[in-house]
């Protein structure tokens, strides 16, 4: 069984990576959760220009494909003279993309809101803003956890794409394993089960969560 | 009782509203006397909850104009300013046919929130007056929990204590018993009855004719987008002066 010998040494080489994966997730979720926010208050904003504009955005980062988008912050940001590690690099490309996807989230939270919600907070004098910020974005934050928990699967998985700018999470890791051993088909069903286990198993979570919010 | 020599709270002066080319109110003109109980009755598509959501502009006139204790509301009633909104919804209260309670608040904070951001009262105060309201409409024990824990002539009943606590001149109701049972209905109708004897003033779009007749002073009866019928309750019920009344009132009291 000379495969486990070798999986149980290359094991924490990709935790290692892992880790790196789960920080990326992490500091992507924590950019690109509130610019979707963002995004879907522009999108629906009272001056048309800003809804045009936020709409386009939302439109080219969800047309482009992730991959594309993170190339282009690569080999772009240092010829506007932004010179940021391929760390930074893949935040900013990953967080773009997610902010994207994630503002219809937000959007649908908010129209979902009833038109009596916001008539009975204009009829007692609330101001537009008050009316919004207390009854209508509250309301929509509570509809959207599971959706952006789903987000957040994905987002994970997706790091594996900066392994194309060369940013050590599991996915290079496993390359690097791979280009020393020449056994790149082991050291990937590595990576793939520690992958699996953990988007099964949050998954899961997920699944139970939404349950619980619909009863 | 009579409220001729009694002062005029809210003026409307020809309202009109016209949606997409269809005209839904025919410049609709009343005076509110302060105090005085006024139902709107008539055949849905009347224009009655129309009318009574120009009065605090949810829904905007495209003709006329409102006066309140004499002074009119709008510099330009077809450009309202927000501070002119902000005031008018202020000073009078409304409550809903499907009571819109804030599903996220607990009974007391739908209660206090409008009372503390609008700066009315301290969060002390705000409670306190809240927990006063909640009482007068019966449903203080329901302070902590949530509008969704409640039965619907609860949430109707907390509906109206919170409309209440902005302190409104006037208060609105739009069929505020439609979606109820009867016998939770009657709850919420006591609570009205209770405010009118108090002195409260308020207009009333109902189905209730009973209610109409024995705690309105005056009834209104609108058709197609006009005043069809108006005086006291006696005189509309049993002597209504056009047949289209007696046709309506003998329609809703056969059901």
């Amino acid at each position: 069984m000379t495969f486990l010998e070798n999986w149980a040494e290359w094991l924490p080489h990709l935790l290692q990576g892992l880790g790196t994966s789960l920080l990326l997730t992490l500091c992507v979720a924590g950019i690109g959760f509130p610019l979707g926010l963002a995004l879907a208050l522009l999108s629906i904003a009272p001056v048309r220009i800003v809804r045009v504009l936020s709409i386009a955005f939302i439109e080219v980062f969800r047309g482009i494909p992730l991959l594309v988008v993170i190339f282009f912050a690569y080999f772009g940001f240092p010829d506007i003279g932004l010179v940021i590690s391929a760390f930074a690099t893949i935040v900013v490309a990953h967080s773009l993309n997610l902010g994207a996807y994630s503002s219809e989230v937000f959007r649908a939270g908010i129209l979902h809101v009833g038109a009596g919600q916001r008539e009975a907070a204009s009829s007692l004098g609330l101001t537009p803003w008050h009316a919004f910020s207390r009854v209508v974005l509250p309301q929509a934050l509570r509809a959207v956890p599971g959706p952006l928990m789903s987000f957040l699967i994905m987002v994970f998985q997706s790091t594996s794409l900066a392994f194309a700018i060369g940013v050590g999470e599991m996915t290079s890791q496993a390359f690097s394993i791979g280009s020393m051993t020449f056994d790149y088909l082991s050291v990937l069903v590595l990576a793939g089960i520690i992958y699996a286990v953990l988007c099964i198993a949050s998954a899961r979570i997920v699944a139970r969560f939404e349950a619980k919010m619909r009863a | 009782m009579t409220f001729d020599n009694a002062r005029i709270l809210l003026q409307a002066d020809s309202i009109e509203k016209t949606f997409r080319g269809n005209r839904v109110l025919d410049g609709i003109s009343m005076d509110v006397h302060a105090g005085e109980v006024i139902a709107l009755i008539g055949p849905s598509g009347a224009g009655k909850s129309t009318f009574l959501r120009c009065l605090n502009y949810l829904e905007q006139p495209t003709g006329g104009s409102l006066s309140l204790d004499g002074e009119p509301v709008f510099a330009d009633p077809l450009k309202p300013a927000k501070s002119e909104l902000l005031s008018l919804r202020r000073r009078v209260g409304m409550v809903f046919q499907t009571f819109n309670l804030f599903p996220h608040l607990s009974v007391i904070e739908n209660i206090t929130m409008a009372q503390r951001l609008n700066g009315l009262r301290s969060r002390a105060d705000a409670e306190d007056y809240a927990l006063q309201l909640l009482t007068q409409v019966g449903v203080q024990q329901k302070a902590k929990a949530r509008p969704s824990e409640c039965s619907g002539g609860q949430q109707q009943r907390i509906a109206i204590a919170r409309a209440l606590s902005q302190d409104p001149e006037l208060m609105l109701f739009d069929e505020p018993t439609s979606a109820l049972d009867p016998e939770v209905g009657n709850d919420v109708l006591k609570v009205m009855r209770d405010l009118a004897e108090a002195g409260t003033t308020m207009i009333v779009v109902t189905h209730e004719m009973r209610f109409a007749e024995r705690v309105a002073d005056r009834v209104l009866l609108l058709d197609e987008g006009h005043i069809l019928e108006e005086g006291s309750p006696a005189r509309v019920f049993r002597h209504p002066e056009h047949e289209r009344t007696s046709r309506f009132l003998q329609a809703v009291l056969d059901r």
